[in-house]
């Protein structure tokens, strides 16, 4: 009798505790703020001319597909012969994330094929192309057209920001 | 009698109808050919106001080119390369995209339509200093501004509603920087046959030139149509005016022309 209590309380014990952990990797709301994440991606991205905001523009020509998006932020370079572009996507959850992230991927793939096909003045900028990523952050997608350095360094700053949100 | 008088009313009524129906056929047949052979030329003439494109005007001279800034892609910058204009390699008259080399600011020769091309910086050749658009004619201020803008990424892929939405952010922030200079937006010059980029076809041209005409009419600006005189039978660029290089860029000779057609369409008063 005794044994089946025990067993009993520690299921229940195992219960809470998945329980638990479903909610927080289906949270609702990301614990940090997309004006951090935008901010770490500059910094990891910096350009002498800057970036400007195309989120409008972009999010109804190119990913109008996605679903369970609450916010987005996209931005390309000022400078006219470089073509560095980042864009940091908030989901609902988790999971919403990465089903968006074939989205974004195609994006990028469509991106590359619209430098392939038009007029190269600088083919220097191919490569950040090539090496276009999208990944995932809890409930971030972050894409980059950047350079191979940049691109590290924004991925690296996304870690550092929600290590220091104690996700 | 009577009956034989209807007679002839009536045949003469069916002769009349079958030669109506005759004439129409023949008149059908002759607006059928018309259609199939017009070319870029009478198209224009068709559909265009000629309040907005700007017809022959007299040769307004050197003085004319003089007080023109032209705005543009690499198209734009063969004027500088090739040196057309009066201050030579040296002239403050063209304006392309800027970038930076070696942590400096220079002049990257291109420019491209975009929907932050109100952002984009430009290389502002009085300072040498990287400017956007507005605050470039905010110093500058010039009489007349000539915009050449559209190949780049807009022929390449853009749908006219992209097309038309990056030429109004131009135009509205442009509109809010100088309102006294006189705005021309030229059309996109034609492309050699030989060019490689699939996209650039002269039908693709074509297109892209109707909604820069459009912008024009929408914003009560001017159209240069310079596409005309540089183009071939087929819709090509004359090979005369070739580079040589990828199809797109014209030599001097074609830069000339071009120069030539901008002083003899002219922006007066009376356009």
């Amino acid at each position: 009798m005794k044994r089946i209590i025990i067993g009993v309380i520690l299921f229940c014990i195992l219960g809470i505790l998945c329980s638990c952990s479903k909610v927080e990797a289906n949270s609702m709301t990301s614990p940090v703020p997309i004006d951090d994440v935008v901010d770490a991606v500059h910094n990891g991205a910096q350009s002498e001319f800057g970036y400007s905001e195309v989120s409008r523009y972009y999010l109804e020509d190119y990913f109008s597909e996605l679903s369970n998006v609450n916010n987005v932020r996209i931005y390309k370079c000022n400078d006219s012969l470089n073509f560095n572009e980042f864009g940091v996507f908030e989901f609902t959850s988790h999971k919403a994330a990465k089903n968006g992230l074939q989205g974004i991927q195609r994006y990028l793939k469509k991106a590359k094929e619209n430098f392939e096909n038009g007029v190269v003045y600088d083919i220097k900028e191919y490569p950040k192309f090539q090496n276009a990523k999208a990944k995932v952050f809890d409930n971030y997608v972050i894409y980059t057209i950047l350079e191979e350095k940049q691109t590290k360094n924004v991925f690296n700053n996304i870690e550092k920001t929600q290590q220091n949100k104690g996700l | 009698m009577i009956f034989k008088r209807g007679k002839y009313i009536y045949s003469f009524f069916v002769i009349i109808t079958l030669a109506a129906i005759l004439i129409s056929l023949f008149m059908m047949y002759g607006l059928i050919r018309q259609n199939s052979e017009k070319t870029q030329e009478n198209f224009e003439k068709s559909v265009f106001s000629h309040s907005v494109i700007l017809a022959e005007s007299g040769d307004l001279g050197i003085e004319y080119l003089d007080k023109i800034i032209f705005l543009g892609e690499s198209t734009t910058y063969g004027l500088q390369k090739y040196r057309v204009l009066s201050g030579g390699e040296g002239t403050t008259q063209v304006w392309t995209g800027a970038t930076v080399s070696d942590k400096k600011t220079v002049c990257s020769g291109t420019l491209s339509l975009s929907p932050t091309i109100s952002s984009t910086r430009i290389f502002f050749p009085d300072t040498k200093e990287a400017l956007t658009i507005g605050e470039a004619l905010k110093i500058k201020k010039p009489e007349y501004l000539v915009i050449t803008l559209g190949l780049n990424n807009g022929a390449s892929y853009y749908t006219e509603d992209k097309f038309k939405m990056c030429y109004r952010t131009l135009l509205d922030a442009i509109k809010k920087s100088s309102g006294s200079t006189k705005i021309i937006l030229q059309s996109l010059f034609p492309v050699a046959e030989y060019c490689s980029i699939n996209a650039y076809t002269p039908e693709r041209i074509i297109e892209c030139n109707k909604w820069i005409y459009d912008m024009a009419e929408e914003y009560n600006l001017k159209y240069l149509n310079t596409f005309e005189v540089l183009v071939d039978e087929n819709g090509y660029l004359k090979i005369e005016y070739d580079n040589g290089g990828d199809g797109i860029h014209l030599n001097r000779k074609g830069l000339m022309t071009v120069m030539d057609y901008i002083r003899t369409h002219g922006y007066t008063e009376a356009a």
